[in-house]
């Protein structure tokens, strides 16, 4: 009862997410675009609804199963506006589109060993649910414990202020307990839960990897998803319930809104808005890469910038209400000071642990094979595009951020980079799988386009 | 070819490789000590606002980090009151749970204690009135006549 309760709760927000996509996007026709609508859709919806349930949280004062109706309203509401707009749009005309070259056998078997192996990831989250109920270590100390208070408690806020439970990061924003609290309000408390909604935001991270990289047919971009399922700390973490793969995918999911497809219009702008602004929702380094992403669009298009920012706000509203209102201290600001963190920050000892740490799990990132295999993609005929420079500022600004807490943590440098540099790279690394490929060539993949007679081109 | 053929054995080693290894690897791991949910699941939501804890004394740091968020997780919002000791700073000593229950409020309905439970302190507890109701192995939860 409470695993058909989380599906429904699941299936309700991505009804939601389907709508707000119908509203903003025009129809898909090619798999890279069909993949970027359903990322779309998965991470739009959860974050909407998780917004929504922090409202209700607000207002009514705790989690409940008041909360469902609200829910079934705001998805049928998001559904019905979607297929309104999708008619009208249809009595449109559809601008042309090249055709899509079908993939040949190669471009079949990459396709099938994606799906593969988001089977296999599938089963392994299910298999950590049932061997670890309440997930990975941050999972229990945090992430889910606070999902449990939301539901349990009658203050939740306030007792998560109280120094008893000062360990879970009474400052990290709380979208992710709020989502599961959201799926138990439907069903029930279940280890399930929690599980679903990673599983959930693994699948978009793929998705919009392929999206990201790009539409070529049978091409490049099924690299992408392929290269994050061979990470290895990816496929670790996404059992783990933790909060940083979800952040990589809302993440991945913007950018590819935002530079995967240019001119794709205001829709997706705001959209991406959207998703760019409930990062600062879910964890902190958000805040940076929110801001880092209005400034690339603002540099980039101004028209965009307008939904783009209209989309940041409710994450933004939230985020700012929590922080100001509900939000304890932050691990930074204990047992220390300004003049303390300054020195910490200008002490080139540190920044030569850092970075040789940043270094380290770049190169090593997914044990060496993500190395590897990107050295023989190139030598079986991989062409990278001139890269898309604008695209990759928000993500090195949310690496900086990263390197910039690290270098000012009061907490044992050391120990702090040996239990979390692999894991908070998770954050930059399906993005940064996108944007490697983004509008690459890859000659063994590339099939004739039906019609053309040649092999697909590159350029977009 | 020869590019196609490396392409084919580098997806196949993303594409399965890993994943496939990575669920071997978590196939044969054992579930972690005190799994909060699966042990405390008759209990979760009804329990007293305020629970005592008790840490054994041989409980290492890295096994107290443990049981204690699991302990967070499984209990949760319900409030850690240590009452037998101080279990975050100072072990507790052997024999330390008192013989009739002194030190123990006169309100606390459940104590949940943790780590390898000695004889004499099962039997010190049961003399204070509380039995082991849940959990079994590290994490146990002894609750006294009236609680839920």
């Amino acid at each position: 009862m409470s695993a058909l309760g989380a599906v429904a709760g699941l299936a309700v927000s991505l009804a939601t997410g389907a709508g707000l996509v119908m509203l903003a996007m025009p129809p898909a026709r090619v798999l890279a675009e069909r993949a970027l609508a359903a990322a779309a859709a998965i991470v739009a919806g959860i974050a909407a609804h998780a917004l929504l349930a922090f409202a209700v949280c607000l207002v009514t004062g705790r989690l409940s199963g008041t909360l469902v109706p609200i829910d079934l309203g705001l998805a049928a509401g998001a559904c019905a506006a979607g297929v309104l707009s999708r008619r009208r749009a249809t009595a449109r005309p559809a601008p042309p589109r090249s055709p899509e070259a079908r993939p040949d056998g190669l471009g079949k078997a990459a396709r099938l060993l994606v799906l593969a192996g988001a089977g296999v990831a599938a089963a392994a989250v299910a298999l950590v649910a049932w061997k670890s109920p309440g997930g990975g270590w941050d999972a229990v100390a945090n992430w889910n414990l606070k999902a449990r208070i939301l539901v349990r408690a009658t203050e939740p806020f306030a007792l998560l202020r109280r120094p008893e439970l000062g360990w879970p990061h009474p400052d990290y924003p709380p979208l992710l307990p709020l989502s599961v609290a959201r799926l138990w309000a439907f069903g029930g408390e279940s280890a399930f839960a929690p599980a679903l909604l990673a599983a959930a935001f693994a699948g978009a991270t793929l998705l919009a990897a392929l999206g990201a990289a790009g539409a070529l047919p049978g091409g490049a971009a099924i690299l992408a998803p392929l290269l994050v399922l061979g990470t290895s700390s990816w496929f670790r973490e996404c059992t783990a319930q933790g909060a940083d793969v979800p952040l990589g995918g809302l993440v991945a999911t913007s950018l590819a809104l935002l530079f995967a497809r240019e001119g794709r219009g205001r829709g997706a702008a705001l959209l991406a808005g959207l998703v760019a602004g409930s990062a600062p929702f879910l964890k902190n380094e958000g805040i940076v890469f929110a801001g880092a992403a209005a400034a690339a669009v603002a540099w980039l298009d101004r028209a965009r910038l307008r939904p783009f920012v209209v989309g940041l706000a409710p994450g933004w509203a939230a985020t700012a209400w929590f922080k100001l209102a509900l939000a304890g201290p932050s691990y930074l600001s204990l047992n220390t000071t300004l003049a303390g963190a300054l020195l910490r920050l200008a002490d080139p000892g540190r920044w030569r642990l850092v970075l040789r740490a940043y270094a380290g799990a770049l190169l090593g990132i997914g044990g060496g094979i993500c190395a590897a295999a990107v050295a023989l993609l190139l030598l079986a005929g991989l062409r990278p595009r001139r890269p898309a420079a604008l695209a990759w500022v928000p993500l090195a600004l949310l690496g900086a951020s990263q390197v910039g807490i690290y270098l000012v943590t009061p907490l044992d440098l050391a120990w702090q980079l040996d239990a979390s540099v692999d894991r908070v790279l998770l954050q930059l690394w399906p993005a940064a799988c996108a944007l490697l490929f983004l509008g690459a060539r890859f000659p063994p993949l590339e099939a004739p386009a039906p019609g053309t007679g040649q092999g697909a081109r590159a350029g977009r | 070819m020869a590019a196609r053929a490396l392409f084919l054995v580098t997806a196949l080693v993303l594409g399965l490789g890993v994943p496939c290894s990575r669920l071997l690897l978590l196939a044969r791991l054992p579930p972690p000590a005190g799994a909060g949910e699966a042990r405390f699941s008759g209990l979760a939501g009804r329990l007293p606002p305020r629970v005592g804890y008790y840490r054994a004394p041989d409980v290492t740091e890295l096994d107290r980090y443990a049981y204690l968020n699991h302990a967070r997780y499984a209990l949760a919002p319900v409030r850690l009151d240590p009452v037998l000791g101080q279990p975050d700073t100072v072990p507790v000593p052997a024999g330390a749970p008192p013989a009739r229950g002194e030190g123990i409020p006169p309100g606390l309905r459940a104590i949940l204690a943790e780590g390898p439970i000695a004889g004499d302190v099962a039997a010190a507890l049961a003399r204070a009135g509380f039995s082991a109701a849940e959990g079994g192995g590290a994490v146990r939860l002894f609750v006294r006549e009236g609680a839920p």
